[in-house]
């Protein structure tokens, strides 16, 4: 049992007393659920485009590069983010009855990120989690094909998000094949996160605007690398 | 010795490669075997006691239904033994040490005769070349490749079944059965477009918003989507199947669809009564995004110097 003890504390030491490489920022890619709250202006009636016609949540993918501001007391970093959503569904005919033909809900995801990671516990206490918060301003690039593969219609729409995740340091599990990925690649750490993101995409509140807002929250799941 | 025997393996290959016939379809089908079309040979015969064929030589090539592995020799067999019959001479092959040719075109019927196989299923046929020093097949064979078999299939593939044409916007989805075993995998949509529903098959007449007779290919069976049609317009479609010889399959029975209008997800939004108008955001929104757009460039290239 002292042994388990002495092994675990060696490795906890071993993974915070290494000389790291020059720290600039971090790489992240993640997929999580998403349900645009389209459906939502046409509140107290019957209709549901949306859910009638693509359904329910998909999945989107994001990646993203952050800079980091600051490091001494956590990181503060500013980033961008980008990804890619697309909902498929079966068109109707005029008298409503559903068609064969195949339309797409596709939407790009662009963020301009500000995240606040509380890895002081991870890098100094010795426990390998970095709660994190973040807020963003959105940009959804977003078009709608028809069974044909044409365009019906392509807009953009503007919005904001916050989020708020805990990373899991790998590093943890295996100090060893972290030191040398940082001297391999310059990747000082590596960390597995799950993140909780609101989002509100609906032109901040524009008459003549869909509601791409998440309906719920996202949740999303990935992979941090601080390099 | 270790070395002897490295040099044979390392060699070996190239040697193998030395004499080899490829075709440009292993295949005879019903058309073919009837006396249309062509098959397309390249070889490679490597020369045996000479360094380069002498002018005046020539290339013959034989075909034959017997497999030349189980002849005596393991050789090509020379005119009528066995059932070796000549199919045509190239007269002035390249003068290497390796007689590589490449696209020579013979009638695919020449190869039926000489081989004297019937036009039935799993006929085989081989096909040998042989170089000679002198013209004609009057001198020393001094290299010879054999390749094969080519495979006679001329038995059509089985009709089609169930086929179903379900309206799509400007298209028809187009399903069906294949009752062959293993299926085909290649296959023929037609369709022409007609004026009466209940048309008598030979005598429909076209509808005039449509005079193109469309066809797809496909692999499939199931929702091939045949667009580029007219809505509203009645169409008469079938199916037919190609085998791996391309003998192709009776046609179908004959079914009829319409492409109808369809509503897409940003008409039925539109037909909801739905507020967006498409287009950028202007204004503040707008703004916003050339922000996010001006701060993707940015991050990009501090990204590219660091890099």
């Amino acid at each position: 049992m002292i042994r388990s003890f002495a092994a675990l504390a060696a490795a906890l030491l071993a993974t915070t007393a290494r000389a790291e490489s020059p720290r600039w920022g971090s790489f992240e890619f993640q997929a999580g659920t998403y349900l645009p709250d389209i459906d939502s202006e046409f509140a107290g009636t019957t209709v549901r485009p949306f859910a009638d016609i693509l359904g329910g949540s998909g999945w989107m993918f994001r990646a993203g590069v952050s800079r980091a501001l600051f490091t001494s007391a956590g990181s503060l970093e500013v980033g961008v983010q980008s990804g890619y959503f697309q909902k498929t569904g079966k068109g109707r005919f005029l008298n409503g009855a559903e068609s064969p033909d195949e339309t797409k809900l596709k939407i790009i995801p662009m963020s301009l990120t500000l995240t606040y990671r509380f890895d002081v516990l991870a890098e100094r206490l010795h426990v390998p989690l970095a709660p994190y918060a973040r807020v963003g301003l959105e940009r959804f690039a977003w078009w709608v094909t028809d069974g044909n593969g044409d365009t019906s219609m392509k807009g953009a729409t503007n919005g904001w998000s916050a989020a708020a995740g805990l990373a899991l340091l790998l590093d943890f599990f295996d100090p060893g094949l972290a030191r040398e990925m940082d001297a391999d690649s310059g990747v000082n750490h590596t960390y597995l996160f799950a993140e909780a993101r609101k989002t509100t995409i609906d032109d901040f509140g524009s008459s003549s605007s869909w509601n791409l807002s998440e309906k719920n929250i996202a949740w999303s799941g990935g992979l941090l690398f601080i390099f | 010795m270790r070395r002897a025997w490295l040099l044979a393996l390392v060699a070996a290959p190239a040697l193998a490669a030395a004499q080899t016939i490829t075709f440009d379809n292993t295949f005879i089908n019903s058309t073919e075997c009837a006396g249309t079309g062509d098959i397309t040979l390249n070889w490679n015969v490597a020369l045996k006691g000479i360094t380069a064929l002498p002018t005046g030589a020539s290339v013959q090539v034989y075909a034959t239904n017997q497999d030349p592995a189980i002849t005596a020799g393991n050789d090509c067999p020379v005119e009528g033994t066995p059932s070796g019959r000549h199919v045509g001479t190239v007269g002035s092959p390249i003068s290497t040490s390796t007689v590589s040719v490449t696209g020579q075109v013979f009638a695919t019927k020449e190869f039926v005769t000489a081989a004297q196989v019937t036009c039935s299923d799993n006929q085989q046929i081989w096909v040998c070349v042989q170089a000679f020093d002198a013209a004609g097949a009057t001198g020393n064979k001094v290299g010879s490749a054999v390749g094969g078999p080519l495979k006679v299939k001329v038995s059509k593939p089985l009709t089609q079944t169930g086929v179903s044409a379900a309206g799509g916007d400007r298209s028809l989805h187009v399903s069906w059965t294949d009752p062959n075993s293993p299926p085909t995998s290649k296959y023929q949509i037609v369709a022409a477009s007609i004026l009466d529903p209940t048309f008598v098959s030979s005598m429909f007449v076209q509808d005039p918003r449509d005079m193109v007779v469309h066809r797809m290919n496909v692999t499939s069976t199931s929702d091939n989507r045949l667009g580029d049609l007219v809505n509203d317009v009645v169409y008469a479609l079938v199916a037919y199947a190609f085998d791996e010889a391309d003998n192709v399959s009776d046609p179908s029975m004959i079914v009829t669809g319409t492409p109808s209008e369809v509503n897409d997800f940003w008409d039925a939004y539109s037909a909801a009564g739905g507020r967006e108008q498409g287009g950028c955001s202007s204004g503040p929104a707008g703004a916003l995004g050339l922000l996010v757009a001006a701060a993707s460039l940015i991050a990009a290239r501090s990204f590219g110097r660091r890099k």
